[in-house]
């Protein structure tokens, strides 16, 4: 990233772009829940991580500043998307982004491409903070550590909000098991579980 | 035990609690309704979430099983060194065949042929000449032909004129301009 930084090096930046580019997309496509959108967001971060290589700071984590960036950009289109009317997280049966990679047999298929479907829809209804929360550790493996660092929360504010989203979406999904998700009407944000009980 | 809070649970989930502690809250939540129920909802979540899969753009999608065993990548392995062996044992040790001659005859055919394929172009150029030169002199030709044709009843017509004139200053006594 110095190298990007200090001389604009273009082959530099195509090696960053190259390590990152497959897990700053899939972050994207599950923040927005949309193949086309996720790649658009995805390449986007790339621009503006170049455009503003000069307000990186060297002794910061380049990946957890690229990190940020996606997400932010993710959560704009969001509240983008709100205003126009427009709704990310759509749903679609046969999208891209919700295909299961399985080599089952059809009903199989079928079956996983449904389970597949609901866990989009499930995390569509979480907010933007306990969506990053749960791809960011669960599909992405980060740390708490490092998911504190790009959030800009406390570690224990993290795991917090990883306990009140998989609570959430275990509602969901038990509420929506066995049916898919209408398309007319998407699934109402479930009503979130309080642990107050547990203290 | 009081209820762990949300936080050590996720990190009993993780297994990431001192040893002790661990203990502690797996014996709670094996003991407790509350936590177990809750503990086990988490965990059905986590195993649900990897049903949603994307393809990375790379498109590196491992197979789960082998193209082919060992036996048949083996015979290809085989086949394969048949064929250079082979190739390359045959150029080294077919006779390279001295071509001067040939080329020499090719030159001299196609010098000919290129000759030739000249001479006709010259030709062709020539007669084309010709036949322009000839169109244009037949042109002009008709050109000649038809002025004077127009030419002389221009001349006709004017003594015609003439004639008719004198003929009437004639008739009426008065003498001819």
């Amino acid at each position: 990233m110095l190298e990007v930084q200090t001389r604009g090096d273009h082959d530099a930046f195509a090696l960053l772009v190259e390590r990152w580019e497959n897990p700053i997309r899939r972050l994207c496509i599950r923040m927005t829940g949309d193949e086309h959108c996720g790649e658009d967001l995805a390449q986007e971060a790339f621009a503006r991580v170049f455009a503003s290589r000069r307000q990186y700071a060297p002794g910061r984590r380049f990946s957890t500043w690229l990190w940020r960036i996606a997400l932010n950009l993710c959560c704009e289109e969001g509240r983008r998307a709100s205003r126009n009317g427009a709704q990310l997280f759509a749903a679609d049966h046969n999208a891209p982004s919700a295909l299961p990679t399985s080599e089952a047999g059809p009903e199989r298929r079928a079956i996983e491409r449904e389970q597949a479907e609901l866990v989009r829809a499930a995390l569509a209804n979480l907010s933007d903070i306990h969506r990053s929360v749960v791809v960011l550790r669960e599909y992405e493996g980060l740390k708490y550590r490092v998911i504190a660092e790009v959030l800009e929360l406390p570690q224990g504010t993290v795991k917090w909000r990883m306990a009140e989203a998989l609570s959430q979406l275990a509602e969901l999904l038990r509420a929506h098991a066995g049916e898919l998700p209408d398309l007319e009407s998407p699934i109402q944000p479930a009503k979130p579980i309080t642990m107050r009980s547990l203290q | 035990m009081n209820h762990p809070n949300p936080e050590e649970l996720v990190d009993f989930l993780d297994d990431e609690l001192s040893p002790p502690r661990q203990a502690d809250v797996a014996r709670h939540v094996s003991e407790c309704g509350e936590c177990g129920r809750l503990v086990a909802s988490w965990r059905d979540v986590r195993s649900q979430l990897p049903t949603w899969k994307l393809r990375d753009r790379a498109g590196a999608h491992t197979p789960s099983r082998p193209i082919a065993n060992w036996q048949t990548i083996g015979r290809a392995a085989a086949a394969i060194l048949l064929l250079v062996v082979g190739f390359g044992a045959a150029r080294l040790t077919a006779r390279i065949p001295d071509t001067n001659p040939l080329r020499a005859e090719l030159a001299e055919q196609l010098r000919g042929e290129l000759n030739t394929a000249l001479v006709n172009l010259a030709a062709a150029q020539v007669a084309e000449q010709q036949a322009y030169h000839q169109a244009v002199a037949q042109f002009v030709a008709e050109l000649d032909a038809r002025w004077l044709a127009e030419l002389g009843r221009l001349r006709a017509d004017i003594e015609t004129v003439a004639v008719t004139t004198q003929e009437e200053f004639a008739r009426r006594g008065s003498p001819a301009p």
